[in-house]
């Protein structure tokens, strides 16, 4: 689902701006996730692994806004 | 024929106001709305906590919400440090406190680095933030720290455009800058920030005679008749407060 990590680097860059890309390659490498075509359960560990990460940033008020738009895109992909 | 001139009254401005103890008084009733302030000073004039608790008391008395970027100081160690003087990062949800100095410790490897124009990424960023927070006031600490990214080729014609990104966002924006002259009152590092800001609020440490006082002085305010002595600063847990008498 290559068009849904898109997405989701796209729903992360008003938070991680230049870093969104970096920032999603690395939670996929943290998890153990290579470049074979992940599982709807693998996507929403990644979402959490990511919800982690914007809690680091900035706190559970964005984090929690942030995982629900990504987990809405990632059980909402065909 | 004689023709009645009729005074009409100067257009009133939207003020934001600090909720530092009688300032407001001294500049019509606060800051302009969209406004940028510098607000400057040395090193331990506590011009993060003074900022941060503007914004903290804009969102917990008015509603308005705030975005804090720090570039430097990390998340935790900037909460822990603002409880010391009273003041609960977590007794607001409208403040948002976005930490980038984490997200450069944390791909400092993989960082974009070099290419990126950091004065056009984070004028970019406060925009997506306002559109994910809803931000009315926006706080970037430190002018310095985005100095030590960015790599200038001509600073006045790239801060002329990096003011201008600020302005065209429409929020009421504090940029925190290190004086580290100590001889003169240079406000930043290349001397044409106070220009190109709306706002210049200066903090000046006296340290004479064994003490260290704080002094707060508005240098300029456009849009406002303002007070420009300097007035020493307290700082308690009920906030921070000017001496006018």
């Amino acid at each position: 689902m290559p068009d849904l990590e898109a997405q989701i680097v796209d729903y992360m860059r008003p938070l991680f701006g230049e870093f969104a890309a970096t920032a999603f390659a690395q939670q996929k490498a943290k998890l153990g996730m290579g470049e074979h075509q992940l599982t709807s359960d693998q996507y929403e560990a990644l979402v959490e692994g990511i919800r982690t990460m914007c809690n680091q940033v900035a706190g559970p008020t964005v984090a929690d806004r942030v995982y629900t738009g990504l987990i809405a895109l990632v059980r909402e992909a065909p | 024929m004689e023709v009645a001139v009729e005074r009409l009254p100067a257009p009133s401005v939207s003020r934001v106001r600090s909720y530092v103890k009688n300032l407001d008084a001294q500049m019509e009733g606060g800051i302009p709305v969209g406004s940028i302030v510098l607000v400057c000073g040395r090193p331990g004039s506590m011009k993060s906590s003074l900022t941060y608790s503007m914004l903290h008391n804009q969102a917990v008395k008015e509603g308005r919400r705030g975005l804090y970027i720090t570039l430097e100081q990390g998340r935790s160690s900037l909460t822990r440090h603002l409880h010391h003087i009273g003041l609960e990062a977590d007794a607001t949800d409208k403040v948002a406190i976005v930490d980038l100095s984490a997200l450069r410790k944390s791909f400092s490897d993989d960082a974009p680095g070099d290419q990126v124009n950091w004065l056009e990424a984070i004028v970019a960023q406060i925009r997506s933030y306002k559109a994910l927070l809803g931000c009315e006031l926006v706080a970037m600490d430190s002018m310095s720290a985005l100095y030590s990214l960015h790599e200038f080729q001509n600073p006045r014609r790239e801060l002329f455009y990096f003011f201008e990104g600020l302005r065209d966002l429409q929020v009421t924006t504090f940029l925190i800058s290190e004086m580290y002259d100590p001889e003169k009152d240079i406000f930043a590092r290349y001397e044409v920030e106070d220009f190109l800001a709306d706002g210049v609020v200066h903090l000046k440490v006296d340290r004479s005679e064994g003490q260290s006082n704080l002094y707060l002085g508005v240098v300029k305010m456009r849009e406002t008749r303002h007070n420009r002595n300097y007035f020493p600063l307290i700082v308690d847990h009920e906030g921070f407060e000017v001496v006018t008498d």
